[in-house]
């Protein structure tokens, strides 16, 4: 009889949340998928329909499964209480640190001791989550990109405290679902967010005082360095609401004022124009059909 | 009764510019080539297509280049749509 499949939690329905959800069900993992709001947890059942019906053609190495099987291997739920029994929980709440907090205080009190707890943060130090709970050497950074069934990768960010034992059995995880671990220190904004929010702002920075347009800007990235996106492009992707709270957080963090959200990106903001979600950020677009 | 190309590439061009803004693809761009979507939009596309033109996309269907085009796609939807009224 083959073992029971390993059971991993998911806080945070949200795009990431749900990717990283649909993910591991899809690699055989089973998942409880913990949000607040059931209209959330309903995209998320969304999500993983599409990722197991439609993923084998853009990535042909996953397997063609069944959608009412790997349904009934994911448990959604509002409960964070159903998360008692997991091995590893991946947390991907947003990044306001009072909502974290709170969240790792309970979190502690109702997942087994022996659990590993994987923040999936833009800019939170490791070590400040850690200290939340009583397990610091079970904590560990794992920032997961979006689609995270696409990406080869995760940033890994290793606290002072997260044990040897912890990061073996992360890595073991990652391993199965087919990605490279890239270990990092524990740093705010870490390796990836420390540099690309620069580059987001100082992008902003360039259509505000030069007045270039956000697709020549673009541009420049996607054909000259060969990025996949540009820097503006992304930061639509992304929520400019979500970056510019990421930038006040290395600004705190490093009192660099490099990290001062600009002044095109704050008003934004400001507006409600925060990128693709609401139709409207440095580029337009059409509504949802 | 099946729309005719001309809506269904309004329609694809329509959902394309909530990922890519900028200006209308000819019809023959290859959308993935030129950059201007990614894989994930390959996926919403799908889900968009089974949704609007109701159809049901089957394994075999699973191929990027069905999708490559505005133009490509039209033909999928009508192929799919003149498969389903010949087994109806």
């Amino acid at each position: 009889m083959s073992p029971s499949p390993r059971l991993i939690g998911v806080v945070g329905a949200g795009s990431i949340g749900a990717s990283v959800c649909a993910d591991l069900a899809v690699h055989g993992f089973r998942v409880v998928l913990v949000d607040i709001s059931p209209a959330q947890l309903d995209k998320a059942k969304d999500v993983l329909t599409e990722t197991v019906r439609f993923g084998p053609m853009v990535r042909p190495d996953l397997p063609r499964l069944d959608v009412d099987e790997v349904f009934a291997a994911v448990r959604f739920t509002t409960r964070l209480e159903d998360l008692s029994d997991c091995e590893f929980v991946i947390e991907n709440v947003s990044e306001h640190w009072e909502t974290k907090r709170d969240l790792y205080r309970r979190l502690d009190a109702i997942v087994a001791p022996e659990a590993i707890f994987g923040v999936n943060t833009s800019s939170i130090p490791i070590a400040r989550v850690a200290a939340e709970t009583s397990r610091p050497g079970r904590v560990i950074g794992t920032h997961f990109m979006n689609p995270s069934y696409l990406k080869e990768a995760v940033e890994v960010m290793r606290g002072d405290e997260t044990s040897d034992e912890c990061l073996d059995h992360v890595l073991g995880i990652l391993a199965e679902l087919g990605k490279e671990a890239i270990v990092v220190g524990d740093f705010p904004g870490f390796v990836s967010n420390r540099i690309s929010h620069l580059f987001f702002n100082e992008a902003a920075r360039v259509v505000e005082e030069h007045g270039v347009e956000p697709a020549v800007v673009d541009e420049v990235f996607r054909k000259c360095f060969g990025h996949r996106m540009g820097p503006l492009e992304t930061a639509d992707l992304i929520g400019l609401d979500t970056v510019l709270l990421t930038l006040e957080s290395l600004h705190a963090s490093y009192g660099d004022d490099r990290f001062i959200g600009s002044a095109l990106l704050q008003a934004k903001v400001t507006s409600g124009q925060l990128g693709r979600k609401t139709g409207q950020g440095f580029y337009s677009y059409s509504p949802a059909q | 009764m099946s729309a005719p190309s001309v809506q269904i590439d309004q329609a694809v061009i329509d959902f394309l510019a909530q990922y890519s803004p900028g200006p209308v693809p000819n019809l023959d761009e290859d959308l993935f080539a030129t950059g201007r979507v990614n894989s994930l939009f390959a996926l919403q596309l799908l889900t968009f297509l089974e949704k609007n033109f109701q159809i049901a996309l089957a394994p075999e269907d699973l191929d990027l280049r069905n999708f490559a085009t505005v133009g490509k796609v039209t033909a999928f939807v009508l192929r799919k749509q003149a498969q389903a009224a010949g087994n109806a």
